[in-house]
C-alpha cells in the first residue's frame, strides 16, 4: 500500500518536473509566436497581452512574399544540405572500415574524432577565418558548407558505426556467397540496410546545420550570400521596434523546418527494418 | 556436380591458436557428408573455408579439380545455409531466393521461373511476397534452404541449419533434409553438434575434435567401429563405457577380478581401456559386482547408472520392464562381441574385438 503511494507520488513528481521543463523552453517560443501574430498597434503593449486582440497572419505573408527572405531561407537549405551530404560521404567509409575491420589504434581513432567534436568552434573560427582568407575561399558557399561538413563528421561517424555494427556480419557474408563482389554487397546488402542510420545522421547534420550561426556569420559577409540564421541577426541589428513583429514572424518560419525535421527524424529512429534479419 | 577435395589445409589465428590442423577430406560427388564435433572443434571453420569467407592459411581446396584457395567466395559455385540464416530483411523471400541467380546476370523472368519453382519445391510458394521478419523461424529456415537451392550449385554448405528451431521443428526438417537429398542429390557438407542428425542424414560422418579430423566413416561403421577414444565418447548417448583393464590369455580382467573373453591375439599383460556400449552390458547372476545408481525410465527403455566396486560409472540400456531399485547390488556381464579395445596412451583403438 505505501509502496503504490510513494509511487504514486513519483510519478507525480516527474509530471511537474516535465511540466516545468516544458513550461521553460515552450515560452519563448510562443512568446515568439506571440508576437508574430500581432499587428505593430499591439506590439507595443509587450507582455501585457499574451493573445493579441487581432490575430493576423500579415506579417507572415509579408516575409513570405518578401524575394530577399527566400534567398536567405535558401542559402540556409543550401548550406545545411550540402554539409549533411559531405558530412555523410565522408562519414560512411569510414564508419564501415571501423565497423568491419579490426586494426590496431582503431579505438583511439574513433575517441580521437569524438575529441573533435569536443572543440568548440569558437576557438577555430579566428584560424579558419585566416586559413579561408589565404585560400582565397571567404565568401563562398563551398568553404561554409566545407566547414559545417566537417563539423557534422565526427557524429555522423559515431552513428554510422552503431548502425553498420547492427548488420550482422553473416549477411554480408551471404551476399558473398551468392556472387557479389566486396563493392556489390556494400551496395546491395550493407547500405540499404543502414538507410535508417543514414537518413538519422544527415537528419541531424542537417538540424545542426540550421541552427549554424558563428560559422557563416564569420565567413559570409555579403548579404546575398547569408542563411538565414545570420539574416535574422542582422534584421534585428538595424530595425526599430516598429518591425518586432515581422522579425518574430521571419523566426517562426525559420524554426518551423528544424521541428518538421525533427519529426521525421522520430520516425526513422522507430523504424524496425533490421528486425527479421536473423533468428528472431 | 562436382567432387570436393581438401588437403592439409591449416588455419591459425594470431596468436598461433591452431583452428585447423591439416585438415584432408575428400567428398565424393553428390556425397553427403556431415561434420560433428563439440563447439570449439573446427567444424565450422572448415565450412567457412571452404565456402571463401574465411581464408585458410595454408592447404588446397579443390571443388570439381580446381583449386579454388585464390577464388572469392561467389566464384567458388557453392551455397551456404547460415546458421542465423542470414535473410536479407530489406528483400521479400522472393528477392532472397533469385538474389544471387540476378547477381550473376541471370535475366528477370528467368530467375522468376526457377524461384517459383523452388518455392513449389519447399512449399512456400504463398511467402513469396513476404519479408523475412513476417516467417516463423522454420518458414525462414525454408527460405535459406532455397535460396540454396535455386542457385543448382556445385557443393551445398549447411552451418547448423536446424540448431535454432524447437525439438519438434528439428525432427520434421531433419526428414525434410533427407527427402530434399533424394530430390537434389549435389555434393553437401553439413556441419552440426547434434550427433542425431549426423547419423540419420550423413553417407559418411566426419567427426572433428580440436582443430583434426578423428574418423571418417559411414555413420553405422563410427558406432560400430570407433578409430579412438574421442570417438567413441563423442558418438552414441549415452556414451561408451570405458574401463581400465588388462589383457589376459583369453580377453580382459578389470579391476576387481571381473574377466571378460575377447577373441583374437592380444599382448598378455598390456594395459588397455576396454569399452562397451550401454545395450552391450546387462544384469546377471554373475560377473562384474555392481551397485544401482540411478534409474532413467524413457518409455521404451531405462537408462541404468550402476557403479562398480571401483568407482566407475557404467550405464546400461536395459528394456522397460526391468525391475531394480537404486542402492541394489548386482553382477553385470557384457556381451563381448561388442567389446571395444583401446591404447590408453594414444587413445587408438587396437583390433582386438572385431
Amino acid at each position: 500500500m505505501t509502496g503504490r503511494g510513494t509511487e504514486r507520488l513519483a510519478d507525480l513528481a516527474t509530471y511537474v518536473i516535465a511540466l516545468v521543463l516544458i513550461a521553460l523552453f515552450a515560452a519563448p517560443l510562443l512568446w515568439l509566436v506571440s508576437l508574430a501574430i500581432r499587428t505593430p498597434a499591439e506590439v507595443f503593449l509587450g507582455a501585457a497581452r499574451f493573445i493579441p486582440d487581432q490575430p493576423t497572419l500579415a506579417n507572415f505573408e509579408q516575409i513570405l512574399t518578401d524575394r530577399t527572405f527566400g534567398l536567405y531561407l535558401w542559402n540556409g537549405i543550401k548550406l545545411c544540405a550540402l554539409g549533411a551530404m559531405g558530412a555523410l560521404v565522408v562519414s560512411v567509409p569510414a564508419a564501415y572500415v571501423f565497423s568491419r575491420r579490426s586494426f590496431r589504434g582503431a579505438s583511439a581513432l574513433m575517441l580521437g574524432i569524438l575529441t573533435v567534436q569536443m572543440v568548440s568552434p569558437l576557438v577555430l573560427l579566428i584560424p579558419l577565418y585566416r586559413y579561408m582568407e589565404r585560400l582565397g575561399l571567404l565568401e563562398t558557399h563551398a568553404a561554409a558548407a566545407g566547414v559545417y561538413m566537417a563539423l557534422g563528421v565526427p557524429l555522423s561517424v559515431w552513428m554510422l558505426k552503431a548502425s553498420f555494427d547492427a548488420i550482422p556480419k553473416s549477411l554480408e557474408q551471404a551476399a558473398a556467397v551468392d556472387g557479389c563482389s566486396p563493392a556489390g554487397t556494400l551496395f546491395f546488402v550493407t547500405l540499404p540496410l543502414a538507410a535508417p542510420g543514414m537518413a538519422s545522421a544527415f537528419i541531424l547534420n542537417m538540424l545542426m546545420g540550421w541552427s549554424q550561426f558563428l560559422v557563416p556569420f564569420i565567413l559570409l559577409s555579403r548579404d546575398q550570400l547569408q542563411p538565414i540564421s545570420v539574416a535574422i541577426f542582422n534584421f534585428a541589428g538595424s530595425t526599430s521596434a516598429s518591425t518586432t513583429q515581422l522579425l518574430a514572424a521571419a523566426c517562426v518560419i525559420t524554426v518551423l523546418p528544424a521541428i518538421a525535421a525533427f519529426l521525421a527524424l522520430q520516425r526513422l529512429i522507430v523504424s524496425a527494418i533490421m528486425a527479421g534479419a536473423v533468428k528472431g | 556436380m562436382a567432387d570436393l577435395a581438401l588437403t592439409d589445409v591449416m588455419k591459425t589465428y594470431g596468436r598461433g591458436q591452431v583452428a585447423l590442423d591439416r585438415v584432408s577430406l575428400d567428398v565424393q560427388d553428390r556425397e553427403f557428408v556431415v561434420i560433428v564435433g563439440p563447439s570449439g572443434c573446427g567444424k565450422s571453420t572448415t565450412l567457412r573455408v571452404i565456402a571463401g569467407i574465411e581464408e585458410e592459411t595454408s592447404g588446397d581446396i579443390r571443388i570439381g579439380g580446381a583449386v579454388v584457395n585464390d577464388l572469392c567466395p561467389g566464384a567458388r559455385d557453392v551455397a551456404m545455409v547460415f546458421q542465423d540464416y542470414a535473410l536479407y530483411p530489406h528483400m521479400t523471400v522472393a528477392g532472397n531466393i533469385g538474389f544471387g541467380l540476378r547477381r550473376r546476370g541471370m535475366a528477370r523472368a528467368k530467375v522468376h521461373e526457377r524461384v517459383k519453382r523452388v518455392a513449389e519445391v519447399l512449399e512456400i510458394t504463398d511467402l513469396l511476397d513476404r519479408r523475412p521478419a513476417m516467417l516463423s523461424g522454420g518458414q525462414r529456415q525454408r527460405v535459406a534452404m532455397g535460396r540454396a537451392m535455386v542457385r543448382r550449385p556445385k557443393v551445398f554448405l549447411f552451418d547448423e541449419p536446424l540448431s535454432n528451431l524447437d525439438a519438434r521443428l528439428r525432427v520434421s526438417m531433419r526428414s525434410e533434409m533427407r527427402r530434399l537429398k533424394e530430390h537434389m542429390p549435389t555434393t553437401t557438407v553439413y556441419v552440426t553438434h547434434d550427433q542425431t542428425e549426423a547419423m540419420t542424414m550423413a553417407d559418411r560422418v566426419v567427426v572433428m575434435n580440436s582443430g583434426r579430423i578423428e574418423q571418417v566413416g559411414p555413420p553405422m561403421e563410427i558406432y560400430r567401429h570407433p578409430a579412438n577414444l574421442f570417438v567413441a565418447q563423442f558418438i552414441g548417448s549415452p556414451a561408451m563405457n570405458l574401463l581400465d583393464a588388462t589383457l589376459t590369455e583369453t580377453g580382459a580382467e578389470i579391476a576387481g577380478k571381473t574377466h571378460i573373453a575377447l577373441s583374437g591375439a592380444r599382448d598378455v599383460g598390456r594395459q588397455i581401456v576396454l569399452g562397451f556400449r550401454p545395450e552391450a552390458v546387462r544384469p546377471a547372476d554373475s560377473g562384474m559386482p555392481a551397485r544401482v545408481r540411478t534409474l532413467e525410465p524413457i518409455g521404451q527403455e531405462i537408462i541404468v547408472e550402476f557403479e562398480s566396486a571401483a568407482g566407475t560409472r557404467i550405464s546400461s540400456r536395459l528394456p522397460p520392464d526391468t525391475q531394480l531399485k537404486a542402492g541394489e547390488n548386482v553382477h553385470l556381464t557384457v556381451d563381448s562381441a561388442c567389446a571395444h579395445v583401446f591404447d590408453p596412451r594414444t587413445g587408438a583403438a587396437l583390433d582386438s574385438s572385431a
